[in-house]
């Protein structure tokens, strides 16, 4: 075959004979759902159009397809031993994929073996399979329409694709065209990979096997390439162990984060006392008007000092539903010897409500800690149709710096009169894993970013799949 | 490998201080008392504080 470099001749439209030229144009690819540009083929007389399924496309985009094809470990008249062979690299074919508008190409390098043999040595992003001519027991590719028989099985013909040349160089079997079309079917079978390649006027099959890519260096590589492909193997390593220690991280996290989650432990007693100070009572702010209940919960004992606790309010439905209202509170927390100190012991409702009434306005305050809140319920009709949402729980969580009694001031603001009964809270000790969530993210996009690096690092110049 | 143990000790160590010794979180006690006292002197005697605990945070809540 002789010529190396087969660069695409002039290019002529088939209708007028006059240049080609690149072109393309906008259409709207139903699978991807926008509008997609389409590379094309185009005369620049008669305007008329050659796509990716016609050889003259292949010929006007040929550039776009060999940009990196010097990016490889295989080079022409390399010679390297592979299984005890010895293989002479004496050509190279390029394919692009048909259906692909983008670049999606693979090489076949054609080798010959010492014993005299065509070999193959198909390379596609990064993998290396090893190809040798195969001479089936049986074979007949019109079996049916939509399949065919190899050695006894059936083989589906819908898994077919078609190669277009794009690029040959070097001492080739035959003389390809650019823009030659190959139908070719890949299939595995007994553990081995078979391709049977279907050009115009020959049918070539081939049996082969993947080969690890540090074989390939080893038999084809040169010095340069085995020491980068080594510093690559050992980064590659050194970030799957970082990627390891991360994921133990996370699970460390994981569990951290749960048991904090388990050991939530109910203050009990909250609601067994309480004194209803005021129900309903009518109130107007600047034109505003609701009613206000207050209720006093107490005495309990929260035993833990210096402890994260969580005081949960919400509308107890049960008692009554909140229905396209509002309702807002505020949960006050206060130690019994501060109120004792205001009101004596035994203080009765009416001189409870006068203080509480009045207890923003104190200058010492009486409260330990104060939540405030709102629930809400609501309706309505957009676009999407009729909805209804609401929210009739709030959870705040704080630290108790002093263990000891307790009592809990309720203040209800609503803007119907409701039941004191209907707003309800609970208090318990709780862990805090709000800390350890954060940190299980930030495990998480390590370990990530490791196993990614661990994947894809590679000191070569070119594709090697590890 | 050294350098990720030692940042996966670190996070780790770090993050359980701040879970041990609840950072970041509200407390109740007398921090909270000595907050608000320092806050209710520079309010006018008489005034109202919170100015209404409603509708606060706004009750539009649903779409």
């Amino acid at each position: 075959m002789g010529d190396s470099d087969r660069r695409p001749e002039p290019l002529k439209c088939a209708g007028c004979g006059a240049d080609l030229v690149k072109s393309y144009h906008t259409r709207y690819d139903s699978e991807e759902e926008e509008e997609v540009v389409v590379p094309l083929a185009k005369c620049v007389s008669c305007g008329k159009e050659y796509d990716q399924h016609t050889g003259e496309y292949y010929k006007v985009f040929a550039d776009g397809f060999i940009q990196d094809k010097d990016n490889s470990v295989f080079k022409l008249g390399l010679k390297g031993t592979l299984g005890g062979v010895e293989y002479e690299i004496i050509g190279r074919l390029r394919y692009q994929d048909e259906d692909e508008y983008e670049r999606s190409v693979w090489d076949e390098w054609v080798a010959i073996s010492s014993e005299g043999a065509y070999h193959y040595f198909v390379e596609e992003e990064g993998e290396v399979y090893s190809y040798e001519e195969y001479v089936p027991e049986s074979i007949d590719l019109e079996a049916s329409p939509d399949s065919f028989e190899f050695e006894g099985r059936s083989i589906s013909k819908r898994d077919a694709y078609t190669g277009r040349i794009v690029y040959a160089e070097g001492e080739l079997p035959w003389k390809p065209e650019i823009g030659e079309p190959v139908l070719c079917y890949d299939f595995k079978k007994d553990g081995a990979h078979f391709t049977i390649e279907h050009s115009e006027d020959e049918v070539s099959i081939t049996r082969g096997e993947k080969v690890e890519y540090q074989a390939i260096i080893a038999a084809f590589g040169g010095d340069s390439d085995k020491d980068l492909f080594a510093k690559t193997v050992k980064k590659r390593q050194s970030y799957g162990r970082k990627a390891a220690v991360y994921i133990i991280g996370f699970i460390a996290a994981t569990g951290m984060s749960v048991f904090s989650c388990l050991s939530e432990k109910e203050v009990p007693g909250v609601l067994s006392e309480s004194k209803v100070l005021t129900v309903n009572q009518y109130q107007n702010e600047g034109g505003a008007t609701s009613y206000l209940s207050q209720t006093l919960y107490g005495p309990f004992r929260i035993g833990e000092g210096n402890a994260l606790y969580e005081a949960t309010v919400y509308v107890d439905q049960g008692v009554e539903p909140l229905r396209l209202g509002w309702e807002s509170f505020r949960l006050m927390l206060i130690k019994e010897e501060r109120l004792a100190k205001i009101t004596g012991a035994n203080p009765d409702a009416a001189l409870l409500k006068n203080l509480f009434s009045d207890i923003d306005s104190n200058a010492e305050p009486v409260e330990s800690f104060a939540v405030t809140g709102d629930f809400w319920d609501e309706e309505g009709q957009d676009s999407e149709g009729y909805w209804h949402e609401s929210d009739l729980s709030s959870s705040s969580s704080f630290v108790v710096e002093e263990p000891g009694s307790y009592y809990a001031y309720l203040e209800q603001y609503n803007d119907t009169p409701r039941s004191v009964n209907s707003v309800k809270f609970r208090l318990a000790r709780v862990g805090s894993y709000r800390y350890y969530l954060a940190l299980m993210g930030v495990f998480l996009a390590l370990f990530f970013y490791n196993r990614s690096r661990g994947r894809s690092y590679s000191e070569l110049p070119y594709r090697a799949s590890l | 490998m050294i350098r990720s143990l030692i940042i996966a000790l670190l996070l780790s160590g770090g993050v359980f201080a701040m879970s041990t010794w609840f950072v970041g979180y509200p407390r109740a006690g007398m921090r909270y008392i000595t907050a608000q006292k320092e806050q209710r002197r520079s309010v006018r005697p008489g005034s109202h504080y919170y100015g209404g605990h409603y509708g606060a945070r706004g009750f539009r809540g649903g779409k």
